[in-house]
């Protein structure tokens, strides 16, 4: 079959529609609507991409499994004898039930209800009823028939997998992003464990409104979206982000080739310290003043042992924030406060947008905490992490607010058309690296108040994908 | 197995229990009552009225939910909600809807109905607060599309006496759903 490019994929119109200008920085309205784009992403994007499961603290001991999603496929993740996550399809090679129909457990085997075709934890066809029938046939072995396996990449916890056999590892997926990605998620010796399962929630609109936001770190919507937890002075106030200056926006934004990015804010220490102070202030002294979200004094001496200066340096002075990974990962990780006082609270976590048609999208939420917090501190991020995120926080029940609007406006004939008809990207900061950021640290930085450089980062990588070879 | 320890059970259904109190008892009515009215201030977006009528040391949880498998119990997590609130947190939620200009999330408002329905009550170990469970069915029409998004929940509250008035001194919701068929949710069950 012939492959159509990535100039032709609007072709209902039978005219070449560019999906993605590179020359003019917008993209085609019709990439939310089109479900030829849609499918077209299921074949070229997703299976393709190494995608984010869960967290390997969710399935701890030998036998536990849950069900997660690959683009529209469901996948069964397992922790298997030999102690080995492993990620395999929810299809029986037999007639194509889903195997496992509980969304969480633990489990020797996976029996299809329909003619108990058994599967093991690593996948095999372990036996087919009645045995002496030999029901599986004889054009294929039982070794040819076990559940299709994914490839399966670990960092700091976080599963991946992917059925791309040709894919390039998961370092190299990551890039130079895996960095930033540690610093936010790599802080302690014995790691981080999520809160619970994860929240799950049904937005229609695309899977794209959600993740260029959140993949391209788009610090920009808060001061007008968010405006509501300045006015109320949470995490600043609306002084910060008044439209002039907006000195509450600066920082910097991270963009990768791989479609990745984050946004670093600044540390200001000089409102409790005092200026002169603050300005003598080590990284190690700051950081163990101010622990970073969601750790403890005792938990930042660890995290010295695991950081080179640079990185301690980054994390007092410009810690990651928010962020994402291409091609449907939020990470953020930032202090919140509780209104009944008492230790500091925190929203952290990872999200991940399913993509379920192409006018509805799931979002995930996981929330996380150090293993070795304290209770104290666990109990109160399990308190503020929802008052901030997910579909109750403060912040993302504004997000979700936009994406069905936005989808029910891109559907309309006239708003695809001209000036409307193109999602823009025009504000452009492109490479401006302070001379005295790490070394170590890749990725394009652009320093100021948020553009749309993170975004489009993530439409570059989207175009190289939908393209007809390109990015290969 | 220590399942046990990853999920909480939905509350347990006591027909039997000497503690009920029938619905032959006022008290059985007045409790009925506090419901219907905490409701109808809901529906008709009264949120700072409703917010009086929570006690000042209330906790306002609901769990998330999974479905596993018989024997695994009802899949509600221990420590992960989509409400994890004391009293000063509902204030701040509603403050955000009420009292500031940016509320998008419900403005403008949601058009919702609850239909409190399957009222049960029992005395408690405390003389002056009463367990009351209920089902509670949630309608939310939001903009001009034609859809209803539904969310349904078995609530287990604590009511308490207090001078002449009742409070709510705790809630649980336990979900039907997993998956949360809405695309943000700033309104309370």
């Amino acid at each position: 079959m012939e492959k159509p490019n990535n100039h032709q994929t609007g072709g209902a119109l039978g005219t070449p529609i560019p999906l993605v200008n590179l020359a003019r920085y917008e993209v085609d309205a019709r990439v939310i609507t089109d479900m030829a784009i849609y499918r077209r992403e299921l074949e070229q994007l997703w299976a393709r991409s190494w995608l984010l499961l869960g967290h390997d603290s969710e399935i701890p001991r030998s036998g536990d499994y849950m069900i997660r999603y690959m683009g529209d496929d469901a996948v069964i993740v397992t922790r298997d004898r030999d102690d080995q996550i492993q990620v395999m399809l929810n299809a029986c090679t037999h007639r194509g039930m889903a195997v496992c129909r509980a969304e969480m457990g633990r489990a020797n085997t996976f029996i299809c209800p329909y003619h108990g075709w058994t599967f093991g934890l690593d996948g095999r066809l372990k036996m087919t009823p009645v045995a002496n029938q030999r029901m599986e046939g004889n054009l294929l072995s039982r070794q040819e028939l076990g559940l299709k396996k994914a490839r399966v990449g670990i960092f700091c916890g976080m599963i991946f997998a992917t059925f791309d056999g040709g894919a390039p590892p998961l370092e190299e997926f990551l890039g130079d992003a895996a960095w930033y990605l540690r610093l936010m998620y790599d802080r302690s010796g014995n790691g981080l464990e999520v809160l619970g399962p994860p929240q799950r929630w049904l937005i229609d609109g695309n899977w794209k409104l959600a993740a260029e936001q959140f993949v391209g770190g788009d610090a920009y919507h808060v001061m007008t979206l968010h405006r509501s937890i300045f006015e109320m002075g949470l995490i600043g106030n609306v002084a910060d982000i008044t439209a002039d200056e907006a000195p509450g926006a600066m920082g910097w934004d991270i963009a990768f080739p791989e479609g990745h990015s984050f946004r670093c804010a600044p540390m200001d220490f000089s409102p409790i310290f005092g200026k002169e102070r603050a300005e003598k202030m080590t990284a190690r002294e700051k950081l163990l003043a101010l622990p970073p979200p969601g750790m403890t004094p005792a938990l930042v001496e660890e995290m010295f042992t695991r950081f080179d200066d640079e990185q301690l340096q980054m994390m007092a002075d410009r810690p990651p924030t928010v962020g994402g990974l291409f091609p449907n990962v939020g990470t953020h990780n930032f202090l919140w406060p509780h209104p009944d006082g008492g230790i500091l609270g925190a929203a952290y976590g990872l999200h991940a947008f399913i993509p379920r048609g192409p006018d509805r999208v799931e979002w995930w939420n996981w929330q996380l905490v150090e293993k070795d917090a304290p209770k104290e501190l666990k109990d109160r991020i399990a308190e503020t992490c929802i008052m901030a995120v997910g579909p109750t926080g403060m912040l993302e029940a504004d997000d979700g607010e936009c994406w069905p609007f936005m989808q029910r406006v891109a559907k309309g004939a006239e708003a695809g058309r001209g000036v409307t008809g193109v999602i823009k990207y025009h504000a452009m900061i492109g490479e401006n690296r302070p001379g005295d950021w790490p070394p170590s640290a890749g990725g394009t930085v652009s320093e100021g108040f948020s553009k749309d450089d993170g975004q489009w980062a993530f439409w570059r990588r989207y175009n190289e994908l939908m393209g007809d070879g390109a990015g290969e | 197995m220590s399942d046990a320890q990853l999920f909480v059970n939905a509350p347990e259904v006591p027909l039997d229990s000497p503690d009920r109190i029938r619905a032959t008892d006022p008290t059985y009515w007045q409790l009925h009552e506090f419901l219907n009215d905490e409701a109808a201030l809901l529906d008709a977006d009264q949120l700072l009225q409703w917010l009086e009528l929570t006690a000042d040391d209330v906790r306002y949880r609901m769990p998330v939910r999974v479905g596993v498998h018989r024997g695994f119990g009802d899949g509600f997590a221990r420590r992960m909600y989509f409400y994890n609130d004391t009293k000063k947190v509902l204030a701040m939620r509603i403050h955000r809807l009420v009292g500031t200009r940016n509320g998008w999330v419900e403005d403008p408002p949601s058009r919702t109905s609850r239909f409190v329905t399957g009222v049960r009550a029992y005395t408690s170990d405390k003389p002056e607060e009463f367990v009351v469970h209920s089902k509670l069915l949630l309608t939310r029409s939001r903009s001009d599309l034609g859809e209803v998004k539904l969310l349904s929940a078995h609530r287990l509250d604590r009511l308490r006496r207090q001078g002449g008035d009742i409070k709510l001194a705790n809630r649980d919701i336990y979900l039907d759903q997993t998956t949360i068929n809405m695309h943000n949710m700033a309104v309370f069950l």
